[in-house]
């Protein structure tokens, strides 16, 4: 009994997907269509859609669609608080000692932040509520963006050091030749044009053979989901 | 919307249509070997065996923008791999950068949970939101978790820039084994460079069909394969035939009477 319910459940939310997706694709895909249709052998023209010729809008129910899910979007910000609350407190009572003071930093910030914002709901700029985005926030942040140029060394070096295989020389060539030509060095001109070829050849090629790859994926993988065939959406 | 890309749309969704009703009806075929793919067994087992959460990730995928499909395909990876852990007693751990994703974690995990029949042992705070106004934010909270949370190793789908580089590097140092892919070419690099194993481009949305046994994922990654190899016909033709492309796009347009 369970599994003819389950069954009947998944059947009916795949028919939903594949109403809501189709008629939320088509209406924003077409928009208003006009439409003119002949007079048949009988004398009358078919008589749907307000007569013979108009205008169909097929994007007035896509549009509700796109609606519905922006404003349940919108409210699946209040399940991430709720999250961020829950796991900081348990981190608080179960972690190791690191993680217990990384999770208080984050409750108390998180409520003297409402606190102040309850409290005073216009601030602005000026008031010095910016110090610690100003001064805490962005120095650690340009921190980390320095030290992603090391990680990137690293990765070159480990790259190497993990096997050594042709495309992972040919990597770790390409990212020396692209380093050492963006110099702005005397007597490196031939690096510097073998560098700008690099990049306007090679690496657009491949930057657009793995777009294309991705792009057709998504569509592949959309319409799969659209016509019920995937059914990612649950069991 | 332009005519031309109406026709293009429509004409690639009847393609689409077309081959997924071909692919149907053969049998599963052989799919090529996908290093990444090789490597799960053993991401997965190191979690079991040292009872400690793999760490799994949708970065900056989301739900309701250009990268929704991503999330969701990202996601039945998770699902599959996900399933082969939760026999353990360390429940995985599932972050997100964006709060529209936080439900797909719980879902997901939930899933996992109720096909291994134990739905008892679900925690829904294993999936977790670490809020990231930009992504460095959300990067340096995995750094963190690397050895706050023990994580036995990292599984990285979805949307990331560079700084992913901060994240397998942490993930490195502590020696857990990693698998990557962005849909970024910047993160996608880093991940090839970085990571134990990296899916490059599309492989991930090949992803369940690899770890699966349901022959429709498999069919997924076969359409896939036509329509690649479909696309690089068109792209060889359309050079030969550019001369005589608007005529034929102009034609057809008129038969179906598709205007702008």
């Amino acid at each position: 009994m369970r599994q003819i319910a389950q069954r009947i459940g998944v059947v009916f939310s795949t028919v939903i997907v594949v109403f809501v997706g189709f008629s939320t694709f088509l209406g924003l895909l077409l928009g208003d269509v006009s439409y003119n249709l002949p007079e048949t052998a009988y004398g009358f023209a078919i008589p749907f859609f307000g007569g013979a010729s108009g205008v169909l809008s097929t994007d007035g129910l896509a549009l509700i669609f796109v609606r519905i899910a922006v404003v349940t979007i919108a409210l699946t910000i209040v399940i991430g608080v709720i999250n961020l609350l829950a796991v900081n407190s348990r981190r608080v009572i179960q972690g190791k000692l690191t993680a217990k003071l990384s999770s208080i930093i984050i409750i108390v910030m998180f409520f003297v932040t409402l606190v102040i914002y309850a409290a005073r709901p216009t601030i602005d700029e000026q008031d010095g509520f910016q110090f610690l985005l100003e001064n805490v926030q962005v120095p650690i942040e340009s921190a980390l963006t320095g030290l992603i140029f090391f990680a990137l060394v690293y990765g070159a070096f480990r790259l190497l050091r993990k096997r050594v295989t042709l495309m992972g020389l040919l990597f770790v060539l390409t990212v020396e030749i692209v380093l050492i030509g963006a110099l702005p060095l005397p007597g490196i001109e031939l690096l510097t044009s073998v560098t700008d070829w690099l990049m306007r050849v090679p690496v657009t090629a491949g930057t657009r053979g793995i777009l294309l790859g991705i792009a057709l994926a998504t569509l592949v993988t959309g319409l799969r989901v659209l016509i019920g065939q995937d059914r990612t959406y649950g069991e | 919307m332009e005519a031309t890309t109406q026709f293009t749309a429509l004409i690639l969704i009847l393609l689409v249509f077309i081959l997924n009703a071909l692919v149907r009806r053969h049998d599963r075929a052989q799919m090529r070997r996908i290093r990444a793919f090789a490597i799960v067994p053993q991401i997965t087992g190191e979690s079991i065996e040292a009872n400690r959460p793999l760490h799994v990730s949708l970065g900056g995928a989301t739900i309701g923008g250009d990268t929704t499909l991503l999330a969701l395909v990202g996601k039945e990876f998770i699902y599959y791999l996900t399933r082969e852990v939760v026999i353990g007693d360390a429940s995985p751990i599932f972050t997100v950068s964006d709060t529209t994703a936080l439900p797909l974690t719980m879902d997901t995990l939930r899933r996992a949970y109720n096909a291994e029949g134990r739905s008892d042992a679900f925690l829904a705070l294993s999936g977790r939101w670490y809020p990231s106004g930009n992504r460095l934010a959300f990067a340096a909270a995995l750094m963190t978790m690397q050895a706050d949370d023990q994580v036995s190793g990292n599984v990285l789908t979805g949307r990331y820039g560079a700084e992913l580089a901060l994240v397998l590097n942490a993930s490195n140092r502590h020696k857990k084994g990693s698998i990557a892919v962005s849909d970024r070419l910047d993160g996608q690099a880093v991940a090839y460079a970085l990571a134990t194993e990296a899916l490059i481009g599309e492989e991930i949305f090949a992803a369940p069909g690899y770890l699966s046994d349901d022959v429709s994922l498999t069919n997924r990654n076969i359409v896939l394969d036509r329509v690649r190899w479909l696309l690089i016909l068109v792209l060889i033709g359309i050079p030969i035939l550019r001369p005589l492309l608007p005529t034929i796009l102009e034609t057809i347009g008129s038969i179906f009477g598709i205007g702008g």
